[in-house]
């Protein structure tokens, strides 16, 4: 009688055959990663583009491109470019709400919209959020002032507007400088243009954090001297872990984007003085003037339409010249081809392979 | 014994792979080289902590920063973290600035609430922040050792 031997796995083996599969699981996660963040990229690419060519569209029906910040008086004329590309994305039914006699809850508001931190105004709400404006390699906040806005909080956006490549803020809201395709109260055509069409970037990122001091989506604040040396910004941050410094001062607002509709180019405006993915500052606080820079989650740089339509990812190793230069409202741009592509009439040859 | 350490070997291997692919910015073959620079903050004696160091290279048009720790010293960055500034004759500024925003907090200047100026007080003059007036220089050179001390009054 020979006793028999139970079939069955020794431990080692067992052993041995997960760590295979540990293996093949390692080597495939970082790919499988890469892969869902580049067909993020590619429908943060698509969205833009259809941006594109809402700014084509208006443009051929006005025979110019939206302000940067407008609206009626009773809005501040703080209302961005987005509300008039709303048509030009299949949003023609909030834009005609926008456009009307609205009545929320006890109060009446004139068309035209309202001050777009105005939390009794539906339309500003993340109940009315534009599902395109939203960048899917990012992790929108909406600005939570509460009232009537769905779960507090305002509709957001990850793309912003190019105002040019001098520091930007409140100072602007009066006097608009003339170098990039938006501005307060400037309607810039076609003809405007000199630099051409495919040399001029009209809407770019500006991502929302993931971490309180991560230089991406969090602004300095209280940074007296940039005016005269951006590169003062570039100081605050570790460029390697991508952190602000522990002296640094970070603002408590979170900024970009967090108010879809407001024009202030701290919501929704970006200058070309810092390369993509840099520090952003300002010299006081978020109602004063600074450094609003490009920034995306997407690994190396932004996406950015250009004014010809065109979609096209900028490197954040792109030629910004001198960063510790001041800014110049005449001629061509300080800050190399980063600075070039953001001005309309700068005068200057860029290529954005530099 | 010996014939588990395979088997832990594949499993480190199997977490490494996992953790090992992550980089930080890359080098780009068009920007000018650099090299290593440091150095020292002192006013009136005194090592500066947290002050903002930029060169400026006036000739390649570049701009190295950086910023002082505990005992007044800095290494600085161009492009990549402490890669140091393009060689060549600098123009130097040193900012260390105390910034006070007197805007009580229940005010909410992001809804156009009205804010106060803010309080501004100079631990090192004005003027040493601004390139075109501080009047300091330095020359960065390839062979190096590129280490500076600005010991300001």
């Amino acid at each position: 009688m020979t006793k028999r031997r139970k079939s069955g796995f020794t431990l080692v083996e067992l052993l041995v055959v997960i760590a295979i599969i540990g293996i093949l699981v390692g080597l495939l996660l970082p790919a499988v990663q890469a892969a869902r963040e580049a067909a993020r990229r590619m429908q943060c690419t698509n969205q833009l583009k259809q941006f594109g060519l809402a700014l084509h569209n208006y443009a051929d029906a006005f025979k110019k491109f939206p302000a940067g910040s407008a609206g009626p008086s009773y809005s501040g004329n703080r209302l961005n470019a987005m509300i008039g590309l709303l048509p030009y994305v299949e949003e023609s039914s909030l834009y005609n709400m926008v456009q009307s006699t609205q009545t929320f809850g006890a109060n009446v508001f004139l068309p035209g919209g309202t001050q777009p931190w105005n939390q009794n105004y539906d339309l500003w709400g993340s109940q009315f959020q534009v599902k395109g404006m939203n960048c899917p390699s990012d992790s929108p906040v909406g600005d939570n002032r509460g009232g009537r806005w769905a779960g507090g909080a305002a509709a957001t956006t990850s793309y912003s507007f190019c105002h040019g490549d001098h520091q930007t803020g409140v100072r602007d809201q009066g006097a608009y400088q003339r170098r990039g395709l938006f501005g307060t109260r400037s309607w810039a055509g076609f003809r405007d243009i000199t630099d051409g069409t495919s040399n001029t970037m009209a809407i770019s990122e500006r991502c929302f954090p993931k971490g309180s001091r991560s230089v991406f989506g969090n602004t300095i604040e209280s940074l007296t001297g940039i005016t005269a040396n951006p590169a003062l910004c570039l100081a605050q941050a570790n460029r390697a872990t991508r952190q602000y410094l522990p002296t640094a001062t970070v603002s408590v607002y979170r900024t970009g984007g967090t108010r879809a509709y407001d024009g202030m180019p701290i919501y929704t405006g970006f200058n070309a003085i810092l390369p993509p993915n840099s520090p952003s500052c300002l010299i006081g606080n978020i109602n004063t003037q600074g450094v609003m820079t490009a920034q995306s989650w997407h690994a190396g740089g932004v996406n950015c339409v250009f004014a010809d339509g065109s979609v096209r990812f900028i490197s954040e190793s792109i030629n910004a010249g001198n960063s510790g230069a001041p800014e110049s409202l005449s001629g061509p741009s300080p800050y190399g081809v980063w600075g070039a592509l953001a001005t309309i009439n700068g005068g200057e040859v860029a290529s954005e392979d530099q | 014994m010996s014939r588990w350490i395979p088997v832990h070997v594949l499993c480190c291997l199997g977490t490494l792979s996992i953790f090992g692919c992550s980089g930080g910015q890359a080098e780009n073959p068009n920007w000018p080289k650099r090299f290593k620079t440091t150095g020292t903050v002192t006013y009136q004696g005194k090592a500066i902590e947290g002050a903002d160091v930029t060169f400026t290279n006036t000739q390649a048009n570049t701009t190295g920063t950086g910023k002082t720790d505990g005992s007044g010293r800095f290494t600085l960055t161009t492009y990549l973290q402490n890669d140091g500034v393009v060689a060549g004759p600098q123009v130097v500024s040193i900012r260390r600035v105390d910034v006070i925003d007197k805007t009580p907090k229940d005010v909410d200047v992001s809804a156009g609430g009205k804010a106060l100026p803010l309080e501004i007080t100079w631990i090192i003059p004005e003027k040493f922040s601004i390139p075109t007036k501080s009047g300091l220089t330095a020359s960065v050179t390839e062979s190096g050792p590129n280490d500076f001390k600005f010991e300001l009054k």
